[in-house]
C-alpha cells in the first residue's frame, strides 16, 4: 500500500510560444516545464528548488491550473484505491489499460476539466505569491480582501463573515484593529500574513507557496516560516514550497525536488538530498551556497563555470551536460536520462546512475 | 598602523529632507577600511548601508544631504573637495558597482566601448571616444579584452562587441566589474553585487571580487543583506541597524561571539544548509521608520533585554575586546556571558 498522495502528476508539459518576425508568427517555444512527474503526499511539504528560469514557478501554476498545461495528467484527491490503479496504469501501452486510464482521467484529471468544472477544486488548492505588494489590491481594505473569497465560495453566511475574518487574522498573527486598513499601511511581513490569511480562508487542502519570503528581510522571513509551519500542523495542510534558497527549503521541506531547465533532475527526502546529493547539478548548487559560518570557509574556492541555458533551445540529451564535470561524450549529449529510483525514495535523472 | 588605513569615516550623518519629514538615513556612523581588505556592511532594508556607500563616493542627491562628518580617503577629506576634484577621485580612487548592472550600463553602447571610454579618460585624459587616435584605440582594445578575461567573461572577443541586453545577468555584472576596474581604483564599493543573481553565478562573482583583491590589492566595501555572503568573503564587518552601526569586528569574532542582541537575532534567524533547526528564532516587529526613529537605542522596541536606560540614552560604540565594537548599554555584560558560555562548551 503506497502512501496517500494528494497529487499525482505525470508527464506535465507547458510550452510558451515565442512570437517574432513581421507577422508575429510563433518561431519557437520556451519549454518551461518539460515532462515533470511527481507525487505530493498528504500532509508533507514538497520543496521545489532551482535557479531562475528552471520552471519552478510555472510548475506550481500549472498544477493549480492557473496556467493550462499542454500535456500531462494532474490527479487531485483521488481515492486511495484509484491512486494505486493510476500508478499501475501509467506507462502501460496496451489498449485495455489505456482505455481504463482514460476513464479515470475523465473523472479525476484536472487537465481534463473545463473552467466551470474546475471551480470546486479552486477552493481546495490555493497559492501564496512572492510579492505581497502586488498580489493585494491596493484599493481594498483587509476586510474586503478577505471577505471576497469567503462570499464567492459561500464559506460562511454573510452575517458571520466579519467574525470569520477576525478569526483568520488572529490565526496569522494580526489583530482586529487591522480590519479596516489598506495594504500600504502594512510592512512587507504583515502583508505576507494577509496573503496567507487569504489562502487559508477557504479551508484548502493544498497550498502552493511561491517564494513566499524572498522579498522579506531575514528577521521577518523567520517569522513567516514559523507561521507557515505552525499552520501546517494546526490545519493539516499540504505545501508545495517553491524557492531558490536551498537553506529555506531545508528548513521547511520533507522532500525536495531540484529542477533544471524544465526538468526534475533529483527528488529525495530533504536530509538525504543534503547529506548525499547525487546529481552533479545538485552538488554544484550545494557547493555554491555560502554557509553562515566563516570557520567553514572552503580552503580552495571552486571555479564555477557556465550559466543556466535558455529553455528555448535547451542542450540535447541531458540538459546539464555542457556544465557537467562528469560529462560522458556520446551518452550525455545524445540521450535524455530518465528519473530513476537509485536509493529508497531517492530519484535522480543522470546517466552516471543508469548504467550497470 | 595608520598607514594601513585607506578610508576613514567619522561620525557621518546623511539626512533626506522629504515632505513627510527628515529621514535620518545615516545617523552617526564611523568606521575605517584597511588596504587590501574586504569590509562587509550588513543590514536589513532601510538600515542605511547603501546611503553610507553613496555618501562616501559623493553621489548623494537632492533631497539628501551629508549633514556632518568626515570622509577621509588617502589622507584627504572628501567633503572638502570641489565637484571637479571629486570627479577625479571617482573612478581612479573609488569605484562602485550596483545591484542591477543593467541600470548602470549604457544600453546603446557596446560593452567594449564603455570599458574603452574609461581607459581613455583615465589614462590619456581623452573625454570623447570619437576623438581618440586610432592607434591608441587599437592598442587599448587588447587591454579591454584582457580586462574581460580577468573577470572571466566567457568568450571575451565576442562580448567586447555585444550590447548589454545581449548578455545574461551574470555577464553584465562581469562587464560592470571590468569597467570599474579599468580605472584601477584603490577602493571598490560593491552594493549588493550578487543579490539579483542565481547562487552558482553569485559564487562566480564573489570569486572574481576576491581575485581582484588578491591580484590588484584593492580594498572592497561589500554591502549586503546576506550574512552568509559576509561569512564567506569578508575580513571585517559592520552590522547596521536603522542608520547606526551596532556592532563591528573581524568576521571570525563576530560570528563566534556576536554581542549585540540585533546581531545575535539576525544570526539565529537565518536557516542554514549546514544544519536543520527545528524552529527559527526571530526578532519580533519590523524595522522602524527613520523619520521618527525610536528614542535612545533604536533597537529597543524589538529588543528582549530592553531596560529603561535603552529608551532614554543612545548607546555609544564601545570596544569590548581589541577590534570588537558594540553599541549597546549592556555590551560588556553580554560579552562576558558569551565568553562564559563558550568556556562551558
Amino acid at each position: 500500500m503506497s502512501e496517500d498522495a494528494i497529487l499525482q502528476i505525470y508527464g506535465l508539459k507547458k510550452y510558451f510560444p515565442v512570437k517574432g518576425g513581421f507577422f508575429g508568427k510563433v518561431i519557437a517555444h520556451v519549454k518551461a516545464v518539460d515532462g515533470v512527474s511527481l507525487e505530493i503526499k498528504r500532509g508533507e511539504t514538497l520543496g521545489i528548488v532551482g535557479e531562475s528560469g528552471c520552471g519552478k514557478t510555472t510548475l506550481g501554476r500549472t498544477i493549480l491550473r492557473l496556467i493550462k498545461a499542454d500535456d500531462g495528467m494532474i490527479f487531485f484527491n483521488a481515492p486511495p484505491d484509484v491512486q494505486d490503479r493510476i500508478r499501475e496504469l501509467v506507462g502501460r501501452k496496451d489498449e485495455k489499460s489505456k482505455r481504463e486510464l482514460e476513464e479515470i482521467r475523465k473523472k479525476y484529471d484536472l487537465n481534463r476539466k473545463n473552467d466551470k468544472e474546475i471551480r470546486p477544486y479552486r477552493r481546495k488548492m490555493q497559492i501564496v505569491f512572492q510579492d505581497p505588494q502586488s498580489s493585494l489590491d491596493p484599493r481594498m481594505t483587509v476586510k474586503k480582501i478577505l471577505a471576497e473569497p469567503l462570499l464567492t465560495h459561500k464559506i460562511v453566511p454573510s452575517h458571520k463573515v466579519e467574525s470569520k475574518i477576525i478569526e483568520l487574522l488572529e490565526l496569522v498573527g494580526l489583530k482586529k484593529e487591522h480590519l479596516h486598513r489598506f495594504p500600504h499601511e502594512f510592512s512587507g511581513g504583515q502583508r505576507q500574513r494577509i496573503g496567507i490569511a487569504r489562502a487559508i480562508s477557504l479551508n484548502p487542502d493544498f497550498i502552493v507557496l511561491d517564494e513566499p519570503t524572498s522579498a522579506l528581510d531575514v528577521s521577518v522571513q523567520a517569522q513567516i516560516l514559523n507561521l507557515l509551519k505552525q499552520l501546517q500542523r494546526d490545519l493539516k495542510l499540504t505545501y508545495m514550497f517553491i524557492t531558490h534558497d536551498l537553506s529555506v527549503a531545508r528548513h521547511m521541506a520533507h522532500r525536495i525536488g531540484v529542477m533544471y531547465v524544465g526538468k526534475l533532475v533529483e527528488l529525495a527526502p530533504a536530509e538525504d538530498l543534503f547529506n548525499d546529493p547525487l546529481h552533479p547539478y545538485t552538488k554544484l548548487l550545494l557547493e555554491a551556497i555560502p554557509i553562515p559560518d566563516p570557520t567553514k570557509r572552503k580552503k580552495e574556492r571552486k571555479l564555477f563555470t557556465g550559466e543556466v541555458p535558455s529553455a528555448v533551445n535547451p542542450p540535447k540529451g541531458c540538459r546539464f551536460h555542457p556544465r557537467c564535470e562528469y560529462f560522458m561524450a556520446g551518452v550525455c549529449d545524445k540521450l535524455e536520462p530518465p528519473l530513476v529510483e537509485v536509493k529508497k525514495n531517492h530519484y535522480v535523472a543522470c546517466h552516471l546512475y543508469t548504467k550497470g | 598602523m595608520d598607514d594601513d588605513i585607506l578610508l576613514k569615516v567619522e561620525d557621518l550623518h546623511t539626512y533626506f529632507y522629504t515632505y513627510e519629514g527628515v529621514v535620518k538615513a545615516v545617523d552617526g556612523v564611523s568606521f575605517y577600511v584597511k588596504k587590501g581588505e574586504v569590509f562587509g556592511v550588513v543590514g536589513e532594508t532601510g538600515c542605511g548601508k547603501s546611503v553610507t556607500a553613496l555618501s562616501i563616493i559623493g553621489l548623494i542627491d537632492e533631497p539628501g544631504k551629508i549633514v556632518s562628518g568626515k570622509i577621509i580617503f588617502q589622507g584627504k577629506n572628501l567633503r572638502e573637495l570641489s565637484e571637479d576634484e571629486m570627479r577625479k577621485i571617482r573612478g581612479k580612487g573609488i569605484s562602485m558597482i550596483f545591484q542591477e548592472p543593467m541600470t548602470a550600463l549604457n544600453p546603446v553602447y557596446k560593452i567594449g566601448d564603455q570599458i574603452l571610454e574609461i581607459i581613455l579618460l583615465h589614462k590619456y585624459g581623452i573625454e570623447d571616444i570619437k576623438k581618440a587616435p586610432k592607434d591608441i584605440k587599437k592598442k587599448e582594445r587588447k587591454r579591454v579584452i584582457d580586462m574581460l578575461r580577468l573577470v572571466r567573461m566567457p568568450d571575451p572577443e565576442r562580448a567586447i562587441d555585444s550590447y548589454p541586453h545581449e548578455l545574461s545577468g551574470g555577464m553584465r555584472q562581469r562587464a560592470m566589474i571590468a569597467m570599474m576596474l579599468a580605472a584601477e581604483p584603490s577602493l571598490l564599493i560593491a552594493d549588493e553585487p550578487t543579490t539579483a543573481l542565481d547562487v552558482t553565478v553569485q559564487a562566480q562573482i564573489l570569486n572574481i571580487l576576491l581575485d581582484m583583491r588578491d591580484k590588484l590589492g584593492i580594498s572592497i566595501i561589500l554591502i549586503t543583506h546576506d550574512l552568509s555572503v559576509v561569512a564567506d568573503v569578508c575580513d571585517r564587518v559592520a552590522v547596521m541597524y536603522a542608520g547606526n552601526i551596532v556592532e563591528m569586528a573581524d568576521v571570525y569574532t563576530i560570528f563566534k561571539h556576536p554581542v549585540h542582541p540585533y546581531t545575535r537575532g539576525l544570526m539565529q534567524a537565518i536557516p542554514s544548509i549546514a544544519e536543520k533547526k527545528e524552529e527559527l528564532k526571530y526578532i519580533k516587529g519590523s524595522v522602524p521608520n527613520l523619520i521618527y526613529p525610536p528614542p535612545g537605542c533604536r533597537f529597543h522596541p524589538r529588543c528582549e533585554y530592553a531596560q529603561d536606560i535603552c529608551k532614554k540614552e543612545k548607546p555609544k560604540l564601545i570596544e569590548v575586546e581589541p577590534g570588537h565594537y558594540v553599541a549597546c548599554h549592556f555590551a560588556k555584560e553580554f560579552f562576558e556571558k558569551e565568553k562564559e558560555s563558550d568556556k562551558n562548551e
